[in-house]
């Protein structure tokens, strides 16, 4: 309930910085992006726990994004929740990106793995699935010696 | 750059909010659309003879298409806006294709029973869900481009109502050109024909309306 009225409190305090900034008020709207980056910067902490290093990234392109969005902004909608609107976009599409990346990554490893697996095979004329067990016991050993 | 660096930036000489104008961007596509397919409809398939313009059923067909039009404009407009409220007009869509469905069915309970499928099947069933959806590619071109000019968080959505309008439009233009008489034929092939369109949008939304 408290949290709510905190909530309410903000949006309103926020909301009047943010009317003056649209019709041009250049100090409300550096306070208005101001409150908007550390309440972008709890937002998108929480959501991005893997990925710490880029949420000062994902907030200083969605305040980018903001700005150059800003005339979709109309007083029938609540600043907060358009923001986050926003937010969640942005956040979405750097999901997407990484997604593509990683399977790229992933893809490429595998392929190395069967390259190396193959050639190893048609040097030594032993089969591809010896030479797995091979590679898995040499691996083995390896980590026996490290540890001892 | 530190952030408050790029505050200081964005608010240097920002000035007062640019005015964007969804409804007259979506309107001006709109138009554009349905100025094509209503060109394209009467140089390649041609009009209605003008013996039976009142037999043809074209005043529901043009009812139809308009409503929808409407009601998918007022959609776009909506998921081109961050956080704007898009029940009502998903509400509004709902109700004008319920409605369509309503007529058409009440129309097939008064045709006589061996008389239905004729009159379901029309002359050209396997015809028009194509011509629809061909008739309305410009237009979805010229919608999706409107959009772009918004701010669509939900792209999957905006390209469907995008895709949505398109067809209603798409089905202005083949209205002029279409014989069938029967309303149970406009509610099953028209709405085939639009859904083509509607669901093209939703398939490339998330990759045109990125921004």
């Amino acid at each position: 309930m408290s949290d709510n009225a905190n909530q309410n409190e903000l949006e309103s305090g926020l909301r009047t910085l943010w009317l003056r900034a649209q019709s041009g008020d250049e100090a409300a709207y550096r306070e208005a992006l101001l409150q908007i980056a550390s309440r972008l910067r709890g937002y998108l902490r929480r959501r991005m726990q893997s990925l710490p290093d880029d949420v000062e990234d994902l907030v200083q392109e969605t305040l980018l994004a903001l700005h150059l969005q800003r005339g979709t902004y109309d007083a029938s909608l609540s600043v907060g929740a358009w923001v986050i609107a926003i937010a969640r976009h942005k956040l979405v599409d750097l999901w997407r990106r990484r997604g593509r990346r990683d399977n790229l990554h992933k893809s490429l490893d595998d392929i190395d793995e069967a390259l190396l697996v193959a050639e190893a095979a048609a040097r030594t004329g032993a089969s591809p699935s010896a030479i797995k067990v091979q590679v898995h016991r040499g691996l083995k050993r390896l980590a026996q010696k490290v540890k001892d | 750059m530190k952030t408050e660096r790029l505050i200081d930036l964005l608010a240097l000489g920002a000035g007062p909010a640019p005015r964007v104008a969804a409804a007259r961007r979506l309107g001006a596509a709109a138009f554009a659309g349905l100025a094509a397919s209503g060109v394209l409809a009467l140089a390649l398939i041609g009009p209605v003879p003008a013996a039976m313009p009142g037999s043809s059923g074209i005043g529901i067909k043009l009812l139809y298409g308009g409503a929808l039009a409407l009601a998918a404009a007022w959609l776009a407009a909506r998921l081109g806006q961050p956080a704007a409220a898009a029940t009502p007009p998903w509400r509004a869509v709902a109700a004008v294709l319920g409605g369509m469905a309503l007529v058409g069915a009440a129309s097939l309970m008064e045709t006589p029973a061996d008389q239905r499928l004729p009159a379901l099947l029309g002359q050209s069933w396997g015809r028009c869900p194509w011509a629809v959806a061909g008739l309305s590619l410009p237009a979805l071109g010229a919608a999706l481009w409107a959009l772009r000019g918004l701010a669509p968080t939900r792209p999957r959505s905006a390209g469907f109502a995008a895709g949505l309008l398109a067809g209603a439009l798409g089905a202005i233009g083949y209205a002029l050109a279409c014989q069938e008489p029967s309303p149970a034929f406009v509610a099953v092939w028209y709405s085939a024909g639009i859904a083509i369109p509607a669901l093209l949008g939703a398939v490339f939304g998330p990759r045109v309306l990125r921004w």
